[in-house]
């Protein structure tokens, strides 16, 4: 293999079991820099006002189509984009091509009531906000007190004032709320295998026991994020891993849990994606699973993800 | 003034936009809230009842002006927010000047305004407010994590 990066015997293991991964290929991937890609923040100034100050300023950009205000970044700046003016003053956000998804597939609108519950460092929550034109409520969530603090910065670089903040345990947020949200994102804390591009220590610790561990969670806040979920309102899940224990597994529980749930189809315009896994090892996951949207890292040359649109009936 | 503000403590923070920046109803369609370090936050109404359902509220709505000994300062958010409605203490820079602003580096301004605190902006982007020294110089009120670049030198233009 001519790849830079060396997995870990147990990460290598565990990629040999994917009947769909290409290890060379994913090895090669994430051995490249993710492409630079920014969101045009439309709460600070119009689009086309930003695109004509950043055009001034000498970057050179083009559209991503999956996504209203997404950029790629052709050419770098000086000190770059995260340390740019345009940066710290919120007229754009630096955020992965792919992780700018989940939030677009949400459809969040103006005056709705959103909840992002595992909302750190505040990507999406900000995209959210955006969407819904900074009207409604937004109700942004994370667990930890450590990331709580880049949560409250970004939202307010990004100027959103409909934001309500709450540090609580994702798992138990339905105690108090339940059924009270048009549309809640659950971008679930995950082994990262799909982002070791950014990391690659996260794919160094990759064990089958975190994984297990991992998906129990992810299995918890799902719940209870669709226990939040108005009838008739959306859900998402999302993680930028490629494990199926992750991703068809956790969406099958909710199935198995929750006979009220439609999984809908995540149509994408401009990205290569594959169909998600119906068995693996002696697992069988729902057939209904075919309907997510699932990319390696190597099928974009950007981050792997697992999106799932759930609809809870009316 | 703490938490929620009455209709009383909102009109006095208005009547200091109003002083400082020629800011008019510049609050009335918003909750206004003061937290740590005297900041001023705005929310709409219902997201603020709807706090009210949620457990452990970190906080809510925009940080837009902070409250001091010698008046009211905009943030970043508040000078963009309240762009259309600032009449008064507003100094137009240009975009280099911008550049050294947003490094936290000083600027020096021909006439002295009687205020404290002035909003510096360029073109249509608002950079927050700046305090004016004895000196002929505006000192950025940027948080240290907004600065573009931390200098150890913050020379002041020549």
């Amino acid at each position: 293999m001519s790849s830079l990066v060396t997995p870990s015997d147990e990460l290598l293991s565990f990629l040999k079991e994917l009947p769909d991964m290409d290890i060379e290929a994913y090895l090669d991937a994430v051995s490249k820099p993710l492409p630079e890609c920014f969101r045009i923040n439309t709460l600070k100034l119009s689009e086309e006002r930003i695109i004509s100050l950043l055009r001034d300023r000498g970057w050179q950009f083009e559209k991503l189509p999956w996504v209203k205000t997404g950029y790629k970044l052709l050419n770098s700046t000086e000190r770059g984009v995260g340390s740019s003016m345009e940066h710290m003053l919120g007229l754009i956000y630096i955020q992965g091509p792919i992780s700018m998804l989940p939030a677009e597939v949400l459809e969040p609108a103006p005056r709705m009531i959103v909840l992002d519950l595992c909302a750190s460092p505040g990507s999406k929550s900000t995209q959210i906000a955006q969407l819904m034109r900074n009207t409604g409520i937004l109700v942004c969530n994370d667990v930890s007190s450590t990331r709580i603090k880049p949560l409250v910065a970004n939202i307010q670089r990004c100027g959103v004032i409909n934001s309500i903040i709450t540090q609580s345990d994702g798992r138990y947020f339905h105690r108090w709320v339940r059924e009270q949200f048009d549309r809640v994102l659950v971008d679930a804390p995950c082994s990262s295998l799909g982002i070791v591009s950014k990391d690659w220590t996260a794919a160094n610790k990759y064990n089958e026991k975190i994984s297990k561990r991992i998906s129990k969670l992810q299995q918890s806040l799902l719940i209870s994020a669709y226990e939040c979920l108005k009838p008739g309102g959306l859900l998402v899940y999302s993680t930028c891993t490629i494990h199926p224990l992750e991703n068809e597994n956790v969406i099958t529980y909710l199935l198995d849990k929750k006979k009220d749930a439609e999984l809908l189809p995540v149509l994408v315009e401009g990205l290569r994606s594959r169909s998600p896994l119906e068995e693996w090892r002696d697992i069988k996951f729902s057939s209904e699973v075919k309907k997510c949207f699932k990319c390696y890292p190597y099928d974009n040359y950007a981050e792997g993800f697992f999106i799932a649109k759930i609809r809870k009936e009316a | 003034m703490r938490g929620v503000l009455t209709e009383d403590e909102k009109r006095r923070i208005e009547s200091l936009l109003t002083s400082y920046y020629g800011i008019s109803d510049g609050l009335q369609d918003y909750v206004v809230l003061v937290g740590g370090e005297n900041r001023v936050r705005i929310t709409h109404k219902e997201v603020l009842e709807f706090s009210w359902r949620l457990k452990n509220v970190v906080n809510m709505g925009l940080y837009v002006a902070k409250l001091t000994d010698e008046g009211i300062s905009l943030s970043i958010e508040g000078a963009q927010f309240f762009s259309h409605k600032i009449m008064k203490n507003l100094i137009e820079i240009d975009m280099n000047e911008a550049e050294r602003w947003m490094q936290g580096i000083p600027i020096r301004i021909e006439t002295q305004p009687a205020s404290k605190y002035v909003v510096v902006k360029c073109g249509d982007i608002f950079l927050g407010s700046g305090r004016i020294g004895r000196d002929g110089f505006i000192y950025p009120q940027i948080s240290k994590n907004r600065l573009t670049r931390k200098s150890p030198d913050l020379s002041k233009n020549p």
